[in-house]
């Protein structure tokens, strides 16, 4: 259908000339709830503790003193082949030391160090002083677990594990205390090594020492029973003994042979009764006599004194090994002993603690701007959120 | 009130959607999509328990490496998972109650309830096979859950922002995140490297996140470099890009 | 009651910027059923979706107090690997409607069948039509928003549809977008002129049809 009204030149017809239709505004007036809520939400959630916050750290926070010290747990012990490898992993320090390191630092946060400073300075009556602002100041009957707590707040640790050193700083109200603390502290911390020293160095004398005793007690064990043989046997050396008697009747067997051949000698040119070989022959008959009775008296009791000889040797021979077990572990307790030296702890410190001369916390300008930014940031996410909800309103 | 109940509708919805969408139409898809990462873990723990024995800390290798790698997994699951929010959902949009943002909210809930039982699961049959340990400050594991969660969502908001903007975003996040299992102390003891080593570690958000965890499992760990409170500010942060730019890019989105 | 306030909306394909609104401001009165009409390529179908709130506008607001439906007649929404009777679950949750009433209905508008039970990806257009049709109309609104909505499947089934359609639009308010006049006459008292970023509005149905017949012949 071509138009018939107007003969307007070729389609430049602009649609406000055809379309008749009314262009009908809108009735409502744009909305403006949205910023004002915005507004008021920014002002309650993002300005007013914005302004709590700065007002806080200017006004209420109370000046916190900081003293530290730093140092770090170190050994007599050399370092073996180990030590490039060490250096070239960047563990500098031992095994042995890094694990006391560990205990220490743990020890530092720990409630038996807590327990100690209570009772040595009065841990809980320092934060809860009146010096404190109302937020940090703890209350005075607190448990001892509420006071660990604040104490793991009250303490920064840092600890560098390729050199191994670890510094501490604890902060209180005044400069006085804080130095106190810090100087307990370091106090405990070398105490605390020293034990773990002393307990490292009787650990490793343990065994040795018990070795030592042993032998010792073997030793003096055999040497009583010796003594003890002596007296029953009523025989100093039962070994020499033996070798007398039988030195004796091997004399006296000479002495015998050395009549009976003079005898024979002498019947050369005397007849029997010829008083001179009567008196040898007597002589001989004597020493017969004597040599019989010894060797009676030896036939008797011989098999009792091969029996002591050999229970005397057995017992000599024992005492000698005691004796070379006992030599043997004196000098490994010896050797252990250094080993132990050399193992021991000591608390190496390089920085101690110092009276501070102006109160570093809080940081009231740099704490203001983060707590603002904070709030900033929750309020915009927030904000955000309660947006994505809102978007559902049609 | 009533729209937060309409949303609350809305995001349950969703999550249901979801679930039949992820996990296929029959049960035990779910419970497969729950039982697979537990299985992966747990063939990666044997793989490490042949090669190594000593657990870095603790006496569970299985608890050491899980809350290492659970965690990193919650992570990036949500971090990828929500990178694809807006593409895969176009759909959606054509109902006008479902905004784009509900779908990041849909997807963080149902992937935080499924790593729920993924841990409750895998912790607890550690725990009933002896070879597990329980947490010693189970508030500690929620908070690092909490804080994972929040991490990932912040993250994947960001990562659905300009994936939406910028189209090889998808194939760059997955280069950037990929060294991440190695910087976050899954196989070993962040508190025990070199200082040096720690500080350069100390930027990386997501092993805060595990250190929490294990903070949690382990009565006295004492982690040298875990502080709560970073992870915390980089989520937020983040979070707050992500929003914004949610918001204020919808109008480009809502075009193509 | 939908108004649009100062609203603009335009965008960019490949290159070249569209303008769809200008600075445009409407009420549209609750009670009259509105056709939309507009030159091919006006954009009467971002149009809709601003109104339906699927698009955002690039300035200006749009204000809606009533419950308004998506834009009728499209075929998206529905997951694909996900079954008929899901996906319809899907939506009357969302819309909070009871599922099971909503599924009803929908079998036994749509005869489906079994089907319903099948991933729609085994769909054909058919039957994703029929879906969501019949979906849409299971579900409660005050103004339907319905984009060239064309009558699916057979006879006996345009039948029933249109008298579904019929007996589920009266009382309602429509806005509609068609190419048949005669649609058009039948639903609507009033018409929206979409043209140059503006909206014209005319309160008598056959002026906007006799206008938009003068803009064709241009």
């Amino acid at each position: 259908m071509k138009m018939d009204k107007e003969p307007l030149k070729p389609a430049q017809l602009k649609p406000e000339d055809i379309l008749k239709g009314r262009e009908l505004p809108a009735s409502m007036t744009p909305k403006r709830k949205r910023p004002i809520g915005v507004l008021v939400s920014f002002v309650l959630l993002a300005v007013l503790p914005g302004l709590l916050a700065i007002y806080y750290f200017a006004a209420v926070a109370s000046d916190r003193y900081a003293a530290g010290a730093g140092f770090s747990v170190r050994s007599m012990e050399q370092q073996g082949g180990l030590d490039v490898l060490g250096g070239l992993t960047g563990m500098a320090a031992s095994g042995s030391t890094m694990a006391d390191t560990y205990v220490v630092i743990s020890f530092l946060t720990s409630r038996s160090l807590v327990e100690k400073l209570e009772a040595d300075v009065g841990l809980r009556a320092l934060y809860a002083s009146d010096l404190a602002d109302p937020i940090y100041r703890i209350d005075s009957t607190i448990s001892i677990e509420g006071l660990v707590d604040h104490w793991e707040r009250r303490i920064t640790v840092n600890h560098d594990t390729s050199s191994g050193i670890v510094e501490f700083e604890i902060d209180a109200y005044t400069a006085e205390n804080a130095k106190l603390l810090a100087d307990r502290v370091l106090f405990y911390v070398a105490q605390l090594v020293n034990e773990l020293s002393e307990k490292a160095r009787g650990d490793a004398l343990f065994s040795a020492r018990n070795e030592a005793e042993r032998a010792e007690e073997k030793l003096a064990e055999l040497m009583l029973k010796l003594q003890s043989f002596r007296s029953t046997n009523g025989d100093i050396d039962p070994a020499s003994t033996a070798g007398a008697h039988v030195e004796l009747i091997a004399a006296l067997e000479g002495e015998l042979a050395s009549v009976n051949a003079r005898i024979d000698v002498a019947l050369r040119d005397m007849n029997e009764n010829a008083p001179s070989v009567l008196r040898l022959k007597s002589q001989a008959d004597a020493l017969q006599a004597q040599i019989d009775a010894r060797n009676n008296l030896n036939s008797g009791a011989l098999d009792i004194r091969s029996r002591v000889l050999s229970e005397y040797e057995t017992l000599q021979v024992e005492k000698t090994f005691a004796q070379q077990a006992y030599a043997s572990a004196m000098t490994s307790l010896e050797t252990a002993r250094m080993n132990a030296d050399a193992r021991q702890r000591y608390l190496a410190t390089f920085d101690a603690p110092f009276l501070p001369q102006e109160a570093i916390y809080p940081q009231r300008v740099m704490n203001s701007i983060l707590f603002c930014i904070g709030f900033m940031v929750l309020w915009a996410i927030s904000t955000l959120l309660f947006f994505t909800i809102r978007d559902h309103v049609q | 009130m009533k729209t937060l109940l309409l949303h609350i509708r809305i995001l349950a919805t969703l999550v249901l959607r979801e679930t039949r969408a992820s996990f296929g139409t029959s049960s035990v898809g779910y419970l497969w999509a729950i039982v697979t990462p537990a299985m992966s873990v747990g063939l990666l723990v044997f793989i490490f328990s042949l090669v190594d024995r000593q657990p870095p800390f603790g006496t569970s290798l299985a608890v050491f490496f899980a809350t290492g790698i659970l965690t990193i997994e919650f992570f990036n699951k949500l971090s990828n998972t929500l990178l694809t929010s807006f593409s895969a959902n176009r759909a959606l949009l054509n109902y006008p109650l479902i905004k784009e943002a509900d779908t990041l909210y849909a997807r963080t809930l149902l992937i935080s309830a499924t790593y729920v039982m993924i841990m409750l699961i895998f912790f607890g049959s550690l725990f009933f096979a002896d070879a597990g340990v329980m947490p010693q400050n189970p508030h500690m594991v929620f908070q690092a859950f909490a804080a994972t969660m929040l991490l990932g969502f912040a993250i994947g908001t960001l990562n659905a922002v300009i994936a939406s903007l910028w189209h090889s975003w998808p194939q760059i996040e997955k280069v950037l995140t990929r060294p991440l299992i190695f910087v976050s102390g899954v196989f070993y003891l962040p508190s025990r490297l070199p200082t040096e080593a720690q500080n350069v570690l100390y930027w990386n958000p997501v092993l805060h996140c595990v250190e929490w965890f294990r903070e949690g499992f382990y009565g006295n760990y004492n982690s040298a470099i875990f502080d709560p409170y970073y992870p915390i500010a980089v989520s937020l942060g983040i979070l707050l890009f992500g929003l914004a730019g949610e918001r204020f890019t919808r109008k480009s989105r809502s075009m193509a | 009651m939908i108004e649009l306030n100062c609203v603009s909306k335009g965008y960019k394909l490949k290159g070249v910027r569209k303008q769809i609104l200008d600075k445009a401001s409407i009420r549209i009165p609750r009670d009259q059923n509105i056709a939309i009409l507009g030159r091919n390529g006006a954009g009467k179908s971002t149009l809709m979706r601003v109104i339906a709130g699927v698009e955002l506008p690039d300035s200006g607001q749009v204000m809606r107090s009533s419950k308004v439906s998506w834009p009728l007649g499209f075929k998206g929404g529905f997951n694909s690997t996900m079954t008929g009777v899901e996906n319809i679950k899907f939506v009357s949750r969302l819309y909070g409607h009871d599922s099971r009433a909503v599924i009803d209905y929908v079998a036994d508008f749509s005869e489906l069948g079994k089907s319903l039970k099948l991933p729609v990806k085994t769909y054909s257009n058919g039957m994703k039509a029929r879906l969501a049709f019949g979906l849409s109309m299971a579900i409660d609104f005050d103004t339907y928003l319905i984009d060239e909505i064309t009558a699916v499947g057979d006879q006996s089934f345009k039948r029933k549809s249109k008298a579904v359609f019929d007996e589920k639009l009266s009382g309602r308010q429509i806005i509609m977008i068609s190419h048949s006049m005669q649609t058009i006459r039948k639903y609507c008292s009033a018409g929206l002129f979409l043209e140059g970023g503006k909206l014209y509005y005319y309160d008598n149905i056959e002026e906007i049809i006799r206008d938009y017949k003068l803009m064709l012949a241009q």
